[in-house]
């Protein structure tokens, strides 16, 4: 990643590896260490091991049993070397997500099209209550400006999403976990502010800026399947 | 002759900033103990931030320009043809008038600015000092955030996407609404107060960091147009609501902004609970104002956890807030019980250590004890 100069913060390549199981999937991530701050935010699930859960605490939404369950959420800051002001502060939010009955029974994540194609699917279905009338803003109408996230069976979707009417729309990554499971990964980024001073980074910079960061943290993230989904997966001719 | 800034008054009270400027390297660097209390509550020095406030301001022994010289009084060039007697005088002159520009030099306050601090300093040699040493008066906190804006946000599923969007005229009936303290973006208040309630579905009161700046209990600044629409907002958004039910959870500066609404609403809140947490506000007189709207405060309805300035700010007010407490109407069934516990709770709370932080900026005069050191032991005694 080619990090602005002046700037410092936590790096994601020194980050620590942190492994969730999923019963078809094993998932490696490399999480940033997050420093001392004053009002830290660095919640990781304790709960390593998804393969057998109880779904209490989960947050449910549909009616067809879907919960999703926030495994991870960091925030940290990047400050400017010489100054030393706080300049852009990013969010991290993973959540594990539990297809509902009948699509579990489906199997959307053998392959890469229908992965892509039913999350696309949902997402049309789920904003068209919130229709967006900025132009060139992520939609149904552009497929929410998705990118496929190649990985080495069933490659995930990188899409961009509208969730707190901010200036830029949200970067949200969805990797499939196997039959039961997906993840969706959020990255918030906003530029900070002082009241006496004005940011000497424009808004366009850091919002590049943070693109990268987050390519680098997708670009580390390893899936492992079991031998029994990989079985599958191939007997189903995967990708 | 005055050589410091004319508005300090208490010239006394300096003692070293840390082992480090007492002057053995660079010059020396003093701070009034009257900044305690300011300092405590508003830097945790165990923290990224507040190690690197600690390194700027150390860093004034050698920061130069706080020591450049101002622009020297033209004066006119010596003549060759003129009288040794006149270039003595002459030479006289030019050395009154760098020692008067000197003088205006060290009158001038000037400010050191690292994350958000604003630290206010003047070069000045008293006659106990062997070299011109640098003297912290004044510190003024300056929060920062993001351009997130102030206000009532609730969150709706997108398919199990969160979208988060500002209402302006909600129905809040059966909620229950976290008023946030001061938070740097609205998701972060949100992740804070679902973290806090347990509740995937809570509703937010959003109080943007600037609010924090106007809101402050030790030091209270104007409110600003930004704030005082806020307060406007609350106050339309509980007179909207004033017949439906609903909780409140009030979180530190969030009490600040409850209590300026409050002010302007009439009529009833009998269907309205309210809880604080870590609240910064004039609590004795914002219960006084709830209770007189017969607002529920019932339970614990005072939660403190691990937060130096609420700490700080019960303490200051304890015996009021007893006192306030005690006035409430009469609890019944298990709620007096939990009113006792909660009265007991408040008196203990602190109890010494709490007396001796307060008694801090006075007991650090003319000690040898450095700033830093004061505020270690005390961040290790709060603990």
């Amino acid at each position: 990643m080619i990090f602005p100069d002046f700037l410092d913060g936590p790096q994601i390549t020194d980050g620590d590896l942190v492994r969730f199981t999923f019963g078809d999937a094993d998932l490696t991530l490399r999480l940033p260490v997050i420093p001392n701050y004053e009002n830290r935010r660095d919640r990781v699930s304790s709960i390593k091991d998804f393969s057998v859960i109880e779904f209490d605490d989960w947050r449910h939404f549909g009616d067809d049993g879907e919960c999703a369950k926030k495994i991870v959420y960091q925030g940290w800051i990047y400050e400017d070397t010489v100054s030393h002001d706080d300049i852009a502060e990013c969010t991290l939010e993973i959540e594990v997500r539990k297809y509902g009955t009948a699509d579990e029974a489906r199997n959307f994540s053998l392959n890469s099209a229908t992965f892509r194609s039913h999350h696309l699917a949902r997402l049309t279905e789920g904003f068209a209550e919130f229709p967006e009338t900025r132009p060139d803003w992520p939609s149904d109408t552009n497929n929410f400006f998705a990118k496929p996230i190649p990985l080495k069976w069933v490659d995930g979707l990188l899409v961009q999403l509208d969730l707190s009417a901010r200036k830029y729309p949200v970067p949200v990554a969805i990797l499939p976990l196997g039959r039961r499971y997906y993840l969706n990964i959020s990255f918030k980024f906003g530029s900070l502010h002082y009241r006496d001073r004005k940011n000497p980074y424009s808004d366009d910079l850091l919002r590049k800026m943070s693109l990268d960061v987050f390519d680098e943290f997708l670009s580390l993230i390893r899936i492992d399947y079991s031998p029994e989904f990989l079985a599958i997966i191939e007997s189903s001719n995967g990708k | 002759m005055i050589n410091h800034p004319t508005h300090i008054k208490d010239v006394g009270g300096y003692i070293y900033f840390s082992d480090k400027t007492r002057g053995l390297s660079g010059k020396p660097v003093k701070i009034h103990t009257s900044l305690f209390l300011d300092f405590f509550c508003a830097l945790d020095i165990t923290t990224q931030e507040g190690q690197a406030v600690i390194r700027d301001i150390e860093n004034l022994k050698v920061n130069p320009s706080a020591f450049a010289k101002s622009p020297p009084i033209a004066l006119p060039k010596p003549r060759t043809a003129e009288s040794p007697g006149h270039v003595d005088r002459m030479a006289q002159v030019r050395k009154n008038a760098a020692d008067m520009s000197h003088q205006l030099k060290i009158q001038k306050e000037t400010f050191l600015v690292t994350k958000n601090f604003r630290v206010y300093y003047h070069i000045h040699q008293k006659e106990e000092d062997s070299t011109p040493t640098v003297y912290i008066s004044e510190l003024q906190v300056i929060h920062r955030g993001q351009d997130s804006v102030g206000g009532l946000y609730q969150e709706k599923s997108a398919n199990g996407d969160l979208v988060l969007s500002k209402s302006a005229k909600a129905d809040l009936d059966g909620k229950t609404v976290f008023l946030s303290g001061a938070t740097s973006s609205v998701e972060a208040a949100m992740e804070d107060a679902k973290y806090a309630t347990g509740n995937h579905s809570v509703a937010l009161f959003f109080c943007p960091m600037a609010v924090a700046d106007d809101l402050g209990v030790w030091k209270t600044n104007r409110l600003t147009e930004q704030t005082k629409n806020l307060a406007k907002e609350l106050e339309d958004t509980i007179r909207n609501n004033q017949t439906k039910t609903v909780n409140w959870l009030v979180e530190a500066e969030g009490a600040g902004l409850l209590s300026v609404a409050i002010e302007k609403i009439s009529g009833s809140l009998e269907k309205h609970s309210f809880k604080f947490n870590n609240a910064k506000a004039n609590l004795p007189k914002l219960l006084g104002d709830l209770s007189q709207h017969k607002a529920q405060l019932t339970g614990e309805f005072i939660g403190y956890q691990a937060n130096k300035a609420a700490l700080l700010t019960i303490v200051s007010q304890k015996d009021a807030l007893i006192k306030q407490i005690s006035s409430l109407g009469a609890a019944t069934g298990y709620n007096s019980i939990t009113r006792r516990y909660l009265t007991q709770q408040i008196a203990s709370l602190g109890g010494q250590a709490a007396a001796k932080l307060a008694a801090q900026p006075q007991n650090l005069r003319g000690s040898s004890t450095t700033f830093l050191g004061a505020l270690i032991a005390a961040g290790a005694q709060s603990k």
